[in-house]
């Protein structure tokens, strides 16, 4: 059952444009800011929004087709939603929580498909509890199972991690690793949180203000950021520039490129590339600014050190250089980069 | 005297001297009653023919009117709580008046209305002639009529504070609208409409006012307990005051099934059944 979405909705401030496909077996996962539309995205997959345009298909089977006049309720489409805070229902025991998708559909003989999904989430001494004397873990343990018993074809899951505390998401994590490998349909993961992504996803689309902006692996996706969002998520320099041979102009400053660029492009610096002195630098590197220290955060053996000058500019810096060049905020350095570390890609 | 404040500044000594009147004056009347009840005749007073005529009466007739409410009253809770249209706040207000509004002129306003000339009635027994004042089923109308909002208050509260994604989430587990309804709703707000159910029931068996303006005090057909003992007062007052201490104790009852079930703050957890079946 390949899914293809290919739609248009407004909800408010959002103006959400997706045109994407997935296929079975494959984990897909949709990574963006808050307000994206990730959210609103999956609930138009499982039919809690209506689209406005466009058409949504399983398999062939149009679910959502309002130029057809045809909308395919959410209880007869094929899916399971893990919702970020679980949903489960608090008057329903874990068993009966789990089983509930196949009581929705009269498929009361099933016991077994039930029995079979408590063993494999560990749910077997917690099959009497009501959701309210659940951890947080147990809890996204259940909806999960509750999720996977009815088969659906499509898979969706809203930011399942984003309201467990670390160990519960680490548990969830593997949880989910687990069920996704062997799951045969379409799934999709909503999340803001690249880990998650890289652990559990085949590939990546990214989501910003309603629009794709990025789609591939996570590494593709990393190695040419093409905005803010993921150039941060993967901690780079990003800049949006205008290039004329080697030199491009972002605002007052201007960057020397490695490589000739022409017009609208993305500048990526890594910040392991960028270097801070006390004093001018001797010779004269060409990417060379007086800036200020505004912040330091460390990250390992490694300190992220942020500076502003003509450019807010990342450096990575080892701790004994922190030391030695008195890093603090508010200090003022010279940071510098090499026009060979500089790539160059078009908008 | 043992007594302690919970915390903070102490209050001035007239506050607490009002608060002894205050309970003073709603409690009297309570003690009052125990104190003078004959209970010697206990038993003979609750169990003439009159009494028992009364309470069977009342008994059927609370019944009947709570059945009644929650037949109308929770699609009426369900329309107020979900649906958003003009005139929502209207009709809330249609729907909350009776609650207010003085029980003698509830009666009067269905004479009004379901009388022989009034507004539905007149048609009532042209065409069917079916004659709803001073009949049993006029006393359940009148019950109805003041105690349906209490439960369609409650309810819709209930349906108010229950998170509207669970039904979302019930929705893409397959369950039809029906479904949901019947799996995911009604359980969810069932201590809201136990609750609404008890304080609709109450008020229907404490009803006098509608019931005796639009259906009369006949023995047998519509005298209910607060009508026998309004009238008993006057020839038999032994069995006025035992009529009078049941309604306290069920009263009582109410109250404490209220706090039980409605009041503690667990309720949404305890004891309400769901099983693989």
């Amino acid at each position: 059952m390949t899914l293809r979405a290919d739609f248009r909705l407004r909800r408010g401030s959002l103006d959400l444009r997706m045109d994407m496909t997935a296929e079975p077996g494959q984990v897909t996962a949709v990574l963006g800011p808050n307000g994206s539309g990730k959210t609103t995205f999956l609930r138009a997959l499982a039919g809690l929004e209506a689209i406005e345009s466009g058409r949504i298909e399983a398999g062939g089977r149009r679910l959502d087709d309002p130029d057809a006049g045809v909308f395919i309720p959410p209880s007869d489409r094929s899916v399971g939603l893990m919702f970020q805070d679980g949903l489960l229902f608090p008057h329903l025991s874990v068993v009966d929580n789990v089983a509930f998708p196949l009581r929705a559909r009269h498929h009361q003989g099933a016991q077994a498909e039930v029995v079979r999904w408590i063993d494999r989430l560990g749910l077997k001494d917690l099959t009497r509890a009501r959701p309210a004397q659940l951890s947080g873990g147990q809890a996204q343990r259940v909806a999960l199972a509750r999720a996977l018993a009815g088969s659906p074809e499509l898979l969706l899951l809203d930011e399942p991690m984003a309201s467990l505390d670390a160990s519960a998401q680490l548990e969830i994590r593997r949880e989910l690793a687990v069920h996704l490998a062997t799951f045969s349909g379409v799934a999709i993961l909503v999340t803001h949180d690249p880990l998650e992504a890289a652990v559990l996803a085949d590939r990546v689309v990214v989501l910003e203000g309603g629009r794709i902006i990025q789609e591939g692996t996570l590494e593709e996706i990393t190695a040419r950021p093409r905005s803010r969002y993921v150039a941060d998520l993967a901690g780079l320099n990003l800049w949006r520039a205008n290039a004329s041979g080697m030199q491009a102009a972002v605002g007052d400053a201007v960057i020397s490129l490695g490589d000739a660029g022409e017009g609208q492009v993305f500048v990526l610096v890594h910040p392991r590339s960028v270097a801070l002195y006390r004093a001018r630098p001797d010779g004269s590197p060409r990417n060379c600014w007086q800036a200020v220290v505004i912040s330091l955060e460390g990250l390992g053996d490694r300190v992220r050190v942020e500076v502003e000058g003509p450019l807010k500019v990342v450096a990575e810096v080892t701790l004994g250089s922190v030391v030695a060049l008195g890093l603090r905020p508010g200090e003022h350095v010279w940071a510098s980069f090499k026009a060979s570390e500089v790539e160059v890609y078009p908008v | 005297m043992g007594l302690s404040r919970r915390n903070g500044v102490a209050p001035p000594p007239v506050l607490g001297i009002l608060a002894i009147v205050g309970a003073g004056l709603l409690a009297l009347p309570l003690l009052g009653l125990v104190a003078k009840a004959p209970w010697g005749s206990a038993l003979s007073d609750l169990t003439s023919s009159d009494a028992l005529q009364a309470l069977k009466l009342s008994l059927i007739c609370s019944l009947a009117a709570t059945a009644l409410a929650l037949l109308l009253g929770l699609p009426l809770a369900w329309v107020q709580a979900r649906l958003d249209f003009r005139g929502v706040n209207l009709l809330r207000g249609l729907t909350t008046l009776p609650m207010v509004l003085p029980p003698v002129v509830a009666g009067v306003a269905l004479l009004y209305a379901f009388g022989r000339h009034g507004l539905a009635g007149e048609y009532l027994f042209s065409w069917f002639g079916f004659r709803l004042p001073f009949t049993t089923a006029g006393v359940i109308l009148a019950e109805t009529f003041v105690s349906m909002p209490f439960l369609v208050i409650t309810v819709e509260a209930g349906l108010r504070s229950m998170n509207p994604r669970l039904e979302e989430a019930a929705a893409t587990l397959g369950a039809s609208r029906r479904r949901i309804l019947g799996l995911v709703t009604l359980p969810v707000i069932a201590p809201s409409i136990y609750a609404g159910a008890l304080l609709c029931w109450s008020r229907a068996l404490g009803e006098f006012g509608a019931t005796i303006t639009f259906a009369g005090n006949f023995p047998g057909q519509t005298q209910t307990v607060p009508l026998a003992v309004f009238q008993l007062l006057e020839t038999q007052p032994e069995a006025a005051v035992m009529l009078s201490l049941v309604l306290v104790l069920i009263s009582l009852a109410v109250l404490v099934g209220l706090r039980d079930r409605y009041l503690s703050p667990d309720s949404q957890i305890r004891g309400r059944r769901g099983s693989v079946d």
